[in-house]
């Protein structure tokens, strides 16, 4: 299929375009139901028709393809070209992505459904650009294609979020989004300054070719550090961490199944993506890597303690998103890229399935997003239950779940990082190892606490809406079922851990993705377990024994006791620790105080003194006000007699005979 | 027919010198004269002392052996200028005319409604 790969994003750039005719022409659902899911399921075919032809040639070695389109800009030596790029990366990204994409637009024909026809058009074109910008992110062979996509998911995230733009916060959260977006943005245009300066490219095999060989690190050693902070603070506004997080769970405004593909399953990941595509600069820093790790691992317990206490579903979830993130990030910063990638995808299911359920749920309770206000839903959903419950215990990461494989890698990595004592910060990552641990028991927690909230015990809310408690159509709860099978098989089948069970060779996943890593000095490629077999298979048990621990504490908590008075009890005893989680952090107090409020005093002494006084005072009014005066001096010039005008011209004459003589 | 001889004997700066007369006194009428008709001779004035200076020097250059066909030159242009001459009188005067409509005289001075 070469030549062709960029039908996929296409077919989905026109759905949305159709759809927004569609809307403005007044067309039914289901035209707009038939454009808007049948594009993305046609991106999603060609792409996994796509992918199977890549995998087919089964030589062990996978070629990557580039297919150039145009060259877009030219200038001196710099040549840019419009180009796409399978490679193992992409074709994972691909293949998670139109897969999510399809199943969540299934999803939302359910669940948009009582929105008005334009509302809907405008739903589904918004949802087909954001799969058109997401594939281009995903396929583009450079970073400036990569760029355009990287713009066009936070448009459409901004567009998305601010949906229910006629709410105040559904439009402030819109903003928030796309506002503190705009600072990762702005990083990643440095990035691409900086790498055009010193390598002349932006093209990823090139860029691979250059510093793969002999001597890279010393000849570009400290563009290299440069260049991977700027990267991460480009992945740190898309992938919500520390200290740029706080859009994410205000972008919990925008409908349910927005929250799960976008912020969920593949907006927010396109950060690790970021990182691991470019992963040769961070292979040959140890500061940039460091920063990763310790960003990622500070982010991930920071966003779990936060969701520990709070009461909204969807929050709870978006503070488990960041915490995912943030371990995924982790496993970045310890140069276990192919095990952040392996998580990203595992993640995508199943915090996709999360979020659709957490939809389901909010979409049978009216609207009703308060955990407080729900509970014993399992009778009356009992789909979206075993879903859900699968879902959480494969982000409890408890044994035999993908969620576990994946996560479990990555501890096993960072904890061999300490070992290794890689790039001699040894300690350091034993420390954000147990950060780790200690995330892992914090994530059985709050899981558990959510499932038995929400759907133990009795109803909580009112008996009015009790009445209308109702499981969702097929079309809400075929993609969860396929989501929740995905999330707990697939790990399993991509990234079976061999290892643990003195298998030879190492799983799909790794040799898959093994190549796309720069090998140096200092980081060994992902493979490598440095580790002993029983050591191993401690630090195994011990994560999924705290996770399980967490899981009990909820279960005595939440689901034994409907009053909840333990946790009461604690808030109560300790009042400034659960102040302090429920307000999280004052994160955002902060912000208001630091940033928010001088800048906006900033902007309104700007407003009041350079735009009131100085531009339109003096320069706007003055100038005219000069003009005015001159010609009231001047005018008295204009007598309106003939003579007086040619005793003009005759003195010009004599002027000019004089000067020429 | 004309003397040849005299006509050389009268050296050509002096036929220049009346031409700047001719353009002193012309100019000054200009600018000091209201009745437009006067300012309009005066214009005449001006005109027919360019038309001398062409002849002036078309007299100075018929003098020097291979310049005959400048001097041809000068004397053609005397011939434009009459003709442009007519041509601005027939303007002027429609001017005139329609002056007088608009202000009942032909003051210069009373056309003064571009004033500040």
């Amino acid at each position: 299929m070469l030549g062709t790969l960029w039908l996929i994003p296409i077919v989905c750039l026109v759905g949305a375009v159709v759809n927004l005719l569609l809307g403005a022409s007044g067309a039914r659902k289901s035209a707009i139901t038939i454009v808007g899911v049948g594009s993305v399921g046609l991106a999603a075919i060609a792409s996994w028709v796509t992918i199977w032809q890549f995998l087919r040639p089964s030589t062990g070695e996978y070629e990557a393809i580039v297919e150039s389109y145009f060259t877009w800009i030219r200038f001196n030596s710099l040549e840019i070209g419009f180009s796409f790029q399978l490679d193992p990366l992409s074709v994972a990204m691909l293949a998670f992505t139109t897969l999510v994409g399809f199943l969540v637009h299934l999803y939302s024909v359910g669940y948009m459904k009582t929105e008005t026809d334009r509302g809907y058009a405008r739903y589904f074109a918004y949802l087909n650009l954001f799969m058109f910008s997401m594939l281009m992110l995903v396929l583009g062979s450079n970073l400036l294609v990569l760029f355009i996509g990287w713009e066009g998911v936070g448009l459409c995230s901004y567009l998305l979020v601010g949906f229910y733009f006629d709410k105040e916060f559904s439009a402030d959260a819109g903003n928030k989004a796309f506002i503190v977006n705009r600072i990762g943005d702005l990083g990643l245009l440095f990035a691409i300054f900086v790498i055009l300066n010193v390598f002349g490219t932006l093209e990823f095999t090139e860029l691979f070719g250059l510093l793969n060989s002999y001597g890279a690190a010393q000849q570009y050693g400290g563009a290299m550090t440069v260049i991977g902070i700027l990267l991460f603070v480009a992945a740190i506004g898309k992938s919500a961490q520390i200290p740029l997080f706080v859009w994410h769970p205000d972008a919990m405004a925008g409908p349910s199944p927005v929250s799960a593909l976008i912020h969920a399953a593949t907006m927010v990941t396109t950060g690790v993506y970021l990182v691991v595509r470019c992963n040769f600069f961070f292979q040959l820093s140890p500061v940039a890597m460091l920063t990763v790790a310790i960003v990622g691992g500070t982010t991930a317990i920071f966003a779990a303690t936060i969701a520990l206490v709070q009461n909204d579903i969807k929050k709870v979830l978006a503070y488990s998103t960041i915490s995912q993130l943030g371990t995924m990030f982790l496993a970045v910063g310890v140069g276990a890229y192919i095990a952040a990638i392996f998580h990203v995808i595992m993640f995508a299911f199943i915090q996709a399935c999360l979020f659709l359920g957490a939809g389901s749920v909010i979409h049978s309770c009216s609207g009703e997003r308060n955990l407080r206000k729900m509970g014993g839903l399992k009778k009356y959903l009992p789909k979206t239950y075993w879903t859900f419950w699968l879902a959480a215990i494969t982000v409890a990461a408890i044994l035999p779940v993908s969620g576990f494989v994946s996560k479990n890698a990555i501890l096993t990595k960072v904890f061999e990082a300490g070992v290794t004592d890689l790039n001699g910060f040894g300690l350091i990552f034993y420390l954000l190892w147990v950060l780790g641990i200690c995330g892992a028991a914090l994530t059985g927690y709050y899981m558990f606490r959510l499932v038995y909230m929400t759907f133990e015990g009795s109803f909580r809310g009112s008996e009015e809406t009790e009445g209308y408690i109702h499981e969702a159509g097929w079309t809400m709860t075929f993609p969860l079922q396929v989501l929740a099978f995905l999330s707990v098989i697939g790990g399993l089948a991509l990234g079976f851990p061999g290892r643990l069970f003195h298998l030879k060779g190492t799983s799909f996943i790794h040799s898959f993705l093994g190549p796309l890593v720069l090998a140096s000095p200092g980081n060994g490629v992902d493979e490598g377990h440095s580790l002993a077999f029983g050591l191993e298979w401690f630090l195994v048990i011990l994560s999924v024994a705290v996770a399980l621990r967490g899981i009990q504490l909820a279960r005595r908590w939440y689901k034994k006791d409907p009053t909840f008075s333990e946790p009461n009890a604690l808030a109560v005893r300790f009042p400034a620790v659960h102040k302090l989680l429920f307000n999280k952090y004052w994160v955002d107090e902060v912000y208001d105080r630091t940033l928010i409020r001088p800048v906006h005093r900033l902007a309104v002494l700007c407003w009041e003194i350079i735009d009131v006084i100085i531009i339109d005072t003096f320069i706007v009014n003055g100038s005219a006000f000069v003009t005015q005066l001159t010609g009231d001096v001047l005018r008295f010039l204009q007598t309106g007699r003939v003579r007086n005008y040619a005793l003009s011209v005759a003195l010009g004459i004599l002027a000019i005979a004089v000067i020429l003589w | 027919m004309m003397n040849a001889d005299l006509l050389i004997s009268v050296p050509y700066t002096w036929v220049l010198a009346l031409s700047g007369v001719l353009l002193a006194i012309g100019i000054l009428g200009v600018l000091l004269r209201r009745n437009a008709i006067t300012i309009f001779l005066s214009l005449e004035i001006m005109l027919n002392s360019g038309t001398l200076a062409f002849a002036a020097f078309a007299m100075h250059f018929a003098a020097i052996p291979g310049m005959e066909a400048t001097a041809l030159n000068g004397q053609m242009f005397i011939f434009f200028i009459i003709a442009i001459a007519a041509a601005e009188a027939a303007v002027g005067l429609a001017l005139f005319i329609a002056l007088h409509r608009l202000k009942g005289s032909i003051d210069v001075d009373r056309a003064n409604i571009l004033r500040w």
